[in-house]
């Protein structure tokens, strides 16, 4: 566990780490150990100090946290949906091919304890039919309150570039913007960059979801499809929670307001350039 | 998988095992306890050190025989770890001077948000094409792994042994296989998905 939680010193580590690669047996205890470990922090099993623990030492990288990321998706595949299906085995006892075997019995208790087993299923539905019209309710209410969140949150933003405006316009900082790829997202506004307009440039930090290539070609265009400029051979590096990110500086003279979008091309070690493997939309207003 | 010749990856194999099927077994292991060690890192994708690391081994095989080849893979490892830290460091992120007084410190970026959620809605889709793919008891096997509280899960794989006639500790290496096999197939599907959706909007 302390390995786990990287709480051995670097010795230690190593002749940890060595002999996993010796003993097969022990590395699979590692990994079921790390996997329960994952599934317990999912469940909220750990105690609050040991919540801290794991999200202090293991959490340290992007593939531990995809890691994470994957155990939920499971989580939520294996017990989503069999949370609302009672005790497994009086389950499939009711259902499926498993019905005619047991109903075809002579024995007058066994009758007594299917009907009882067929009434408690009966409750059980109707409770269910119940809590799902509230949940339905509560979540009809609970997107009002996110749609709310959004324009608040939108206002927000508005207000903080504004200062942030203000902040750096007497150090005259480059300003930096995080930008996820994709062009449409449902639900979710452009992303608004609001500069003052004697800054030097902007400093767009592109997210990639798949870092693939080992150099870059970025243009930015508008959005009827005019390229404004054009930048080569940029590489990846990551940012302080480890993804990668390529950091592109674009001269704001090059632009005023309006929407624009960045196209990303990767290019391959023997030259070749793979077009469009991203794209990133922004709307830009000098204030 | 790492971009081998196709003599360089026999003779590979053939210093894990001479059997064949044993020797492929053996090396989808050794690559799983190389992705472990590298997971660890801020940066790099732990895959592509993998590959990278069995290359430098199936290279060396080439020259010459190696006594122990566990001990020699996380060496080599090792090497790999000490040269993305050194490559990582040359690169200083926009955020690092977070403490200085020109920085806003309030909420996290909403792109973040956005980029986790999109994340979320993916794995999803792409675990359940990979689940379909398993074969037909590996399903059910991680269901009864998983399923249960602390103590009660523990007693539940116990009697899950007993009844495939297997030790827990092989149980628990089949479990691992196949979530681990599980996991490749959701990786491969979200970057194939990447690269599909970025054409489609471009």
């Amino acid at each position: 566990m302390r390995y786990l939680l990287g709480k051995l010193p670097e010795q230690e580590l190593v002749q940890f780490e060595a002999q996993c690669f010796e003993d097969d047996d022990l590395f699979h205890e590692v990994t079921g150990l790390e996997n329960d470990l994952i599934h317990s922090y999912l469940r909220g099993e750990l105690s609050n100090s040991e919540r801290e623990e794991f999200e202090k030492g293991y959490l340290i990288s992007p593939a531990r946290r995809r890691k994470v990321e994957f155990a939920q998706a499971l989580e939520q595949d294996l017990f989503g949906s069999n949370e609302l299906q009672g005790p497994s085995e009086e389950h499939q006892l009711l259902s499926g091919g498993a019905a005619p075997a047991y109903f075809a019995f002579q024995n007058r208790a066994m009758r007594f304890v299917s009907v009882g087993a067929a009434l408690v299923a009966m409750v059980a539905i109707t409770w269910l039919l119940i809590i799902n019209h509230k949940l339905n309710g509560e979540l009809g209410q609970m997107r009002a309150q996110q749609a709310e969140l959004q324009r608040a949150q939108q206002e927000m933003e508005a207000k903080l570039a504004a200062v942030t405006a203000r902040l750096q316009e007497k150090e005259r900082l480059p300003i930096a913007f995080n930008l996820a790829p994709g062009l449409s997202r449902s639900g979710d506004a452009v992303k608004q960059l609001v500069i003052p307009p004697e800054i030097r440039s902007i400093d767009l930090n592109l997210y990639l979801e798949d870092d693939k290539y080992p150099v870059y070609r970025a243009s930015l265009e508008t959005l009827a499809g005019k390229s404004i400029w054009r930048k080569a051979g940029l590489k990846s590096g990551p940012d302080s929670q480890g993804r990668q990110i390529i950091l592109l500086s674009i001269p704001s003279d090059t632009v005023k307001n309006g929407d624009y979008i960045v196209k990303l091309d990767g290019i391959t070690k023997s030259g070749k350039a793979e077009e469009n493997i991203a794209a990133y939309r922004f709307v830009l207003a000098k204030r | 998988m790492a971009n081998l010749s196709t003599e360089r990856f026999s003779g590979l194999l053939s210093s894990l095992d001479s059997d064949r099927v044993k020797a492929a077994e053996k090396y989808v292991l050794l690559r799983l306890k190389l992705v472990k060690v590298f997971e660890r890192l801020p940066a790099g994708d732990p895959e592509d050190l993998a590959d990278k690391a069995i290359d430098r081994i199936a290279k060396r095989l080439e020259g010459e025989p190696i006594h122990n080849l566990n001990s020699f893979a996380y060496a080599v490892a090792m090497k790999i770890c000490l040269e993305n830290q050194r490559a990582s460091a040359r690169f200083v992120s926009i955020d690092s001077d977070a403490g200085s007084e020109d920085c806003l410190i309030g909420e996290r970026d909403p792109e973040n948000r956005i980029i986790d959620n999109m994340r979320s809605a993916r794995n999803l889709r792409c675990l359940g094409r990979c689940l379909q793919r398993l074969r037909p008891g590996d399903h059910q096997l991680l269901v009864e792994y998983y399923k249960g509280e602390k103590q009660a899960r523990i007693l539940r794989r116990q009697k899950l042994a007993e009844k495939r006639s297997i030790t827990l500790a092989r149980l628990r290496s089949e479990v691992n296989m196949v979530r681990e096999k599980l996991r490749g197939c959701v990786d491969r599907c979200l970057r194939s998905n990447v690269r599909e959706r970025s054409r489609s909007e471009a």
